[in-house]
């Protein structure tokens, strides 16, 4: 791992397309921009975190799931038009 | 093409019905290849079972069935191109199924969105604090209940009943 200081308004490069600028420091709160080719998502590392566990959580449930799927009783009130 | 899944067999698919997510799903990044199968003709959800990995499926929704205003028709337009119409694109989320009675949850925050046309798809995270993980089936039930039938809505303390 690399690690880097950098001061307000510098930036870090990584790979050709990737640029991390510090925008602003303020107390214990750093504001970053990151720049990243079309199609390269950026997140949260909580969120993305979050996401993975749910994901993991659905496909071990699914792969016990029994035939509850069509029981009236979780969704009995689809949405009319 | 013949698919092994651990929960439907050996399954024959017309190639062209594959569906192709290059980043895979978000934690599942070989989840690369997959197809959407049918519960049964009388629910709601379907499977998205992968082509590759036999024991790897999700129980999937369309969330406009209960939650009225998800951001489907933002979600299409940025999937849509110039080449693909908004009609072209399809939005699922995935629900988790634990055994009952705990709640089916749905996770709104990161829906997968398909472009139907091209056969290729992604699961996205949407910038919305409104959504969640797990979002929970049984309560938007209640609360269309409460909505829809005033005379019924159980006392603060009464439960669910776990209709079986």
């Amino acid at each position: 791992m690399l690690v880097l200081s950098r001061k307000q308004g510098q930036s870090i490069v990584v790979g050709n397309d990737v640029v991390i600028t510090v925008k602003e420091i303020r107390g214990r709160t750093v504001r970053i921009s990151i720049d990243t080719p079309e199609g390269v998502p950026v997140y949260r590392e909580e969120i993305h975190k979050e996401i993975v566990e749910e994901n993991r959580r659905a496909a071990l449930a699914a792969s016990e799931v029994e035939d509850r799927l069509s029981l009236p009783d979780f969704l009995p009130k689809a949405k009319k038009k | 093409m013949k698919i092994k899944t651990d929960r439907f067999g050996e399954i024959e698919i017309p190639e062209h019905e594959l569906l192709y997510m290059p980043g895979g799903l978000i934690g599942f990044s070989d989840c690369k290849r997959v197809v959407l199968l049918e519960h049964r003709t009388d629910s709601p959800f379907r499977w998205l079972q992968s082509a590759d990995q036999p024991e790897l499926a999700f129980v999937i929704i369309d969330p406009s069935l209960f939650v009225e205003d998800y951001p489907v028709d933002k979600l299409k337009k940025m999937l849509s191109t110039a080449e693909n119409k908004v009609e072209d694109v399809a939005i699922a989320t995935i629900a988790t199924v634990p055994p009952a009675p705990r709640p089916i949850t749905v996770n709104l925050l990161a829906p997968l969105v398909f472009d139907v046309k091209e056969r290729k798809g992604a699961q996205v995270i949407l910038n919305d604090p409104r959504y969640k993980t797990r979002h929970i089936l049984a309560a938007e039930a209640e609360e269309e209940n409460a909505a829809s039938a005033p005379e019924k809505v159980p006392g603060p303390e009464s439960k669910t009943p776990d209709t079986k």
